[in-house]
């Protein structure tokens, strides 16, 4: 038993020495591409001309689990694609904000705590645009 | 069917306890499906990983503690600690894979993610985890690989209790099934605390909490060079126990270390005094001959459930090798005439000069009228003992029960050797000596 322990602690060894060696090594932030292969999901997309201004009206109508925008920071995301079981925290702490306000609530998971730097780096991935006010 | 032999029945129980959480764990109505792609299905199979691993190291933490009833269920306390050894690797193992599983879902596809994931961070419920699992790692490539000396050893092994500590509070922490759904996040709990309060009663309260009967010695005979043979009288309080049975003792003595080593009964139940006879292996048994009359020890037991009494039939073969006739000799001085059992005591021993206890022997022999016959078996002129030899000298080996004393490879051969000639596993009684 004591040498499938050893194998089981070298496997295990490799693959954080990989994973630190690759990851540590490349610093620029890489695009989090959503491999989910739900029907729906409104990629994410740039800033968008000719189209209606990104102000709390426009998101209010992106509020449902389904289609789900959120505010945070004055910054609107699109995390519809998130919602699917991704969220550690459960999708049902992410659902009462979409279509809202939800700087307050990402800061704090409402419960005191801050999310992660890597939570706000993932973050990211799912920018629509800035809000106008 | 083999696997529900009374050997089996505790292994099986535990088990089904580390299994129990998956269950639950199906049973919880999550919104979205546990395995509709790559990342979400690995994850899931993180937190089973994570489940199941948790379990099994609280369990591993419950067997360590010396607990009596547990030897019912296990056949005694060597398998018991066989038991423990086995889980607690099994369950490193699913805990080293838990967090690399939960990569994929919680890093996205960036292997810096990744590895943000596998450092300390903000969230402090997943810090204790990591904290947990690489103080696991430490210890158990201590205990399993690098073996220092037996006292700093077991020092250390206590640490595991600590490493345990962390992981409840990674579990009792993290917002996960565990905190969503309230029967697993109980049951997780409830195992947890009762393995923290296993570890507390014996390892951190143990001194004031387990059972320890005070002797103090009587006499100190050396019956050869490396083989002492040391009597103790009670107190107060006389610990009962059975012929055949050990005890862990802690000699509080200035020439021998304090810490408690297992030995084998020697003395008959019936009398008051207590005998062990113990062979001067190693670092801490090398002082067993210094130790001076008058100073006390301390006994934690009986265990063991080695006895003659515990068999299927009164027709017996016993087979003892090296300072494994110990449990035998006690056996041996509380047989009875009326309880007509028939035994042939095989004393096997490298040479002749190490038979010291055979006049005690032969003397019962005849007390019991030849019921108990002892035959000396030396291997310098007739090799190693084999069932064949056992076969023609005491003739057919149907309805006998075999009981076997020895160092672990003299049992491991002489078992598959009557398992060749189709000896039931149920009458074949070993106590493995070097625990």
């Amino acid at each position: 038993m004591k040498n499938v322990t050893l194998f089981a602690l070298g496997v295990f060894t490799g693959a954080v020495l990989v994973i630190f060696g690759l990851g540590f090594t490349s610093y620029k932030k890489p695009i989090v591409v959503n491999n989910n292969q739900q029907t729906s999901s409104p990629s994410a997309s740039p800033t968008n001309p000719g189209k209606p201004p990104l102000n709390k009206n426009e998101v209010a109508k992106h509020s449902s689990p389904s289609d789900c925008w959120i505010i945070v920071k004055n910054k609107i995301y699109d995390v519809t694609s998130y919602l699917s079981d991704q969220h550690p925290g459960g999708a049902e702490t992410i659902t009462p904000y979409c279509g809202k306000e939800a700087t307050n609530a990402f800061e704090t998971k409402d419960a005191g705590s801050p999310h992660s730097n890597a939570a706000w780096s993932m973050l990211d991935a799912y920018y629509v645009g800035d809000l106008v006010i | 069917m083999k696997i529900f032999q009374k050997n089996n029945y505790g292994w099986l129980v535990v088990l089904g306890l580390s299994i129990f959480p998956v269950f639950l764990w199906i049973s919880y109505q999550t919104p979205y499906p546990r395995f509709s792609n790559f990342a979400i299905s690995m994850a899931s199979i993180g937190q089973i990983l994570g489940l199941v691993g948790t379990a099994m190291f609280a369990i591993t933490l419950i067997l360590s503690a010396r607990l009596k009833f547990l030897e019912k269920y296990f056949y005694g306390l060597n398998i018991v600690y066989k038991r423990h050894n086995q889980l607690g690797q099994i369950s490193f193992i699913l805990l080293l894979f838990h967090p690399l599983f939960l990569i994929p879902k919680y890093a996205g596809n960036s292997i810096y993610y990744a590895a943000v994931f596998l450092v300390p961070n903000g969230s402090w419920a997943q810090n204790w985890g990591l904290f947990s699992l690489i103080t696991m790692i430490l210890l158990i490539v201590l205990t399993l690989y690098w073996k220092p000396r037996y006292d700093i050893w077991r020092w250390t092994h206590k640490f595991l209790g600590f490493s345990f500590f962390l992981a409840a509070l990674h579990i009792w922490l993290i917002p996960s099934d565990m905190s969503r759904y309230m029967p697993l996040r109980i049951y997780m709990l409830g195992l947890a605390f009762l393995a923290l309060l296993a570890f507390t009663y014996k390892t951190v309260l143990g001194r004031f909490l387990v059972k320890r009967y005070n002797y103090v010695i009587t006499e100190v005979v050396s019956l050869s060079r490396v083989v002492e043979k040391i009597t103790l009288e009670p107190v107060k309080e006389q610990m009962k126990f059975n012929a055949g049975q050990f005890v862990f003792i802690s000699f509080l003595d200035n020439n021998i270390s304090s810490e408690a080593h297992p030995f084998s009964i020697a003395s008959n139940p019936e009398e008051k005094n207590l005998t062990i006879i113990a062979k001067s292996l190693g670092d801490y048994t090398k002082n067993l001959a210094n130790l001076t009359v008058g100073s006390w020890a301390q006994i934690e037991g009986p265990f063991g459930v080695f006895s003659y009494k515990n068999s299927e039939f009164k027709d017996q073969i016993w087979i003892s090798g090296g300072i494994g006739i110990t449990p035998f000799l006690s056996m041996a001085k509380s047989l009875k005439l009326d309880e007509n059992y028939n035994i042939d005591l095989y004393y096997c021993m490298n040479s002749k000069s190490e038979a010291i206890l055979l006049d005690e022997l032969e003397r019962i022999s005849v007390s019991l009228n030849n019921s108990f016959i002892v035959i000396p078996y030396c291997s310098d002129k007739l090799g190693f003992i084999k069932a064949d030899v056992i076969q023609k000298i005491s003739g057919s080996l149907d309805f006998k029960d075999i009981f076997l004393c020895a160092p672990p490879p003299m049992i491991k051969s002489l078992k598959t050797q009557f398992a060749k000639k189709g000896i039931d596993k149920n009458l074949l009684h070993s106590e493995e000596f070097n625990f």
